[in-house]
């Protein structure tokens, strides 16, 4: 029986897209899009602005009707969770508050409809650092607090899946590492995390998993320590051939650059250094280069944004 | 659906709008009321053609328009329609109608918790409306030494029936707001139709003498509904008024009128894309 209920838990966690499309008028908004989302880990959800990240949650969570395909949670639609904010908490970045009503009076409202008690509101807004602004009227809080109360709003129910579109909108650097600190906190409890951004920076040190799209497409998918790749690092000497002779031994591989520097398979500077040091070349230029995710984020969705206008000419 | 019901109900009461207007209402109705009561026994009234005059004597019609005055005069029936159009528009507005759905996604469950909310604030107002009609008008009459004719069982019908075109009034706004969404655009729609638009096809309705016309305008409907016993005392004939002879007859037309939107801006609701 328990073991039965673990399994039901996880399999009620899992994301699950598949070829999914969403065309409005002559827009295709997303294009036969598939990935899943795996429970007990955080899965960044990227793609510059309009790549279809939000319409995408949209059909996940029941407001956007597909035009094909399905997005399912634990292979349930979102339409047919009995208790959807006890199984699915979401914020996403058009939820806005009624200005005229009180933090705590919106999670109350929220609250009724799923009969969760009220003291679990307070807990929440004290969990999210709301408490003070709690009976204040939502429309003076500043964006940071917003996205603090959209967070209490999709923790509210105690959900099994967190889907929050670009949640680190507005939040300061403090509020950025308290909110990584919360999702790896969630993600430990064996629940499912889905976050999307616009900003690969914000999301690189979060997540476990990436899925990347572009116009409305899947670019990559996999986890981020994968499509991260071998760090490199550019080297200047007065010989560079000297150079890679010497790093061979330690494994590093390096080829000469056509303007006389060397590239290392490495990111460990301090290695290379070590390693010039002990052959008696001297440093001229020493630093890492980024064919980080960045990089590869940049590169994918340009490429793809030449290959569809070239498919559209 | 309990839950969701108690949500919307809490969702009109935790912003300030709903005293806000319902004060505003108050206020006019008992105005209203009072500046009709000390029409009685005036010739200001008076058809200067048939002579007839609501005013001319304290009879039970009459007091049926004075309690009533805000009503009729197509004035505050604007504040439930409003408050109606209100309630489902500015979800759209400040964009809540994303987590009303997402914490309760079978969409008409949501709809049907809402007209349950529509019809309880609805009831408050209305009730307030008619509180504020008898103190008004009533104190006026008692100031002159008329009788307040408050202890007539047609004065309570008429009352209890303004309760009810109260409620329906709340509903046709709130099926409207569905359907039309934006809020600016759907507040002055609504009030400028009842409040412009009635008058002037009123006039245009006197004019080429299409009486059978008039009688379906919102407006005469509730009239009709309000007002049973003539307060002329017989002076009028009733084939040339713009009212049903049937207090009934024009309840069902007005409530058919708030069905149509309602189903219409249901439907719509329940199938739309919310971006």
């Amino acid at each position: 029986m328990t073991g039965e209920t673990t399994t039901g838990a996880v399999g009620s966690s899992r994301i699950e897209v598949d070829r999914l499309t969403k065309r409005f008028g002559d827009l295709t908004a997303v294009d036969d899009l598939s990935f899943t989302v795996e429970p007990g880990r955080i899965t960044g959800f990227l793609g510059p602005n309009g790549a279809g990240k939000t319409t995408t949650l949209r059909m996940l969570l029941g407001l956007v009707r597909p035009t094909s395909g399905t997005a399912t949670i634990g292979g349930r639609l979102y339409h047919d969770i009995p208790s959807p904010m006890a199984a699915v908490g979401s914020a996403l970045e058009a939820t806005n508050f009624h200005p005229g009503r009180t933090g705590r009076d919106h999670l109350r409202v929220l609250a009724d409809t799923t009969g969760i008690d009220h003291r679990r509101v307070d807990e929440m807004l004290e969990q999210v650092g709301l408490a003070a602004a709690a009976r204040k009227r939502a429309g003076g809080y500043s964006m940071g607090m917003r996205q603090r109360l959209g967070l209490a709003a999709a923790l509210l129910g105690d959900p099994q899946v967190l889907i929050l579109d670009e949640p680190a909108n507005g939040l300061d650097p403090e509020g950025i590492r308290w909110l990584r600190g919360l999702l790896r906190h969630v993600s430990d409890q064996g629940k499912t995390v889905l976050v999307s951004s616009h900003m690969l920076q914000e999301v690189e040190q979060t997540v476990d998993d990436i899925v990347i799209i572009s116009h409305g497409r899947l670019v990559q998918q996999g986890p981020m320590a994968e499509l991260h790749g071998a760090g490199s690092s550019l080297v200047r000497t007065t010989h560079p051939e000297a150079l890679l002779t010497a790093l061979r031994p330690v494994d590093v591989e390096g080829t000469v650059q056509p303007d006389g520097s060397v590239l290392a398979t490495t990111a460990d500077l301090q290695l290379i250094g070590d390693v010039a040091h002990a052959a008696g070349l001297p440093v001229h230029e020493l630093r890492q280069v980024a064919t980080d995710l960045e990089s590869l984020f940049f590169s994918l969705t340009e490429s793809l944004a030449e290959t569809t206008e070239e498919t559209d000419d | 659906m309990g839950g969701a019901i108690v949500s919307e109900i809490r969702k009109v009461f935790t912003t300030r709008l709903w005293w806000g207007m319902l004060l505003g209402m108050a206020l006019l109705a008992g105005l209203i009321a009072l500046g009709f009561a000390a029409l009685v026994g005036t010739d200001f009234g008076e058809d200067p053609g048939t002579g007839a005059n609501p005013f001319a004597e304290m009879n039970v019609g009459t007091a049926q328009l004075i309690y009533n005055a805000g009503l009729v005069q197509s004035f505050t029936t604007l504040f439930p329609l409003a408050l109606g159009v209100l309630l489902i528009t500015s979800e759209y507005r400040h964009q809540t109608i994303s987590a009303t759905f997402l914490s309760t996604p079978r969409r008409w469950v949501v709809l049907v918790s809402k007209s349950v909310a529509v019809v309880v604030i609805g009831f408050v107002y209305a009730v307030t409306h008619a509180i504020a009609s008898v103190a008004g008008g009533g104190a006026m009459l008692a100031g002159k030494g008329h009788p307040t004719l408050l202890g007539d069982g047609e004065v309570w019908q008429s009352l209890g029936i303004g309760i009810l075109a109260f409620v329906v009034w709340t509903m046709l706004g709130f099926g409207f707001g569905m359907l039309v969404r934006n809020q600016v655009a759907a507040v002055l729609i609504a009030v400028g139709f009842s409040l412009i638009g009635q008058i002037a096809l009123n006039i245009i309705f006197a004019v080429t003498d299409w009486i059978w016309a008039a009688r379906w305008l919102p407006g005469n409907l509730t009239t009709g509904m309000l007002i049973t016993v003539d307060p002329t005392g017989g002076a009028t004939d009733a084939s040339t008024q713009p009212y049903f002879e049937q207090w009934w007859l024009s309840a069902l037309i007005l409530v058919g009128y708030t069905a149509v939107l309602a189903i219409a801006g249901s439907v719509l609701t329940a199938k739309r894309d919310i971006t």
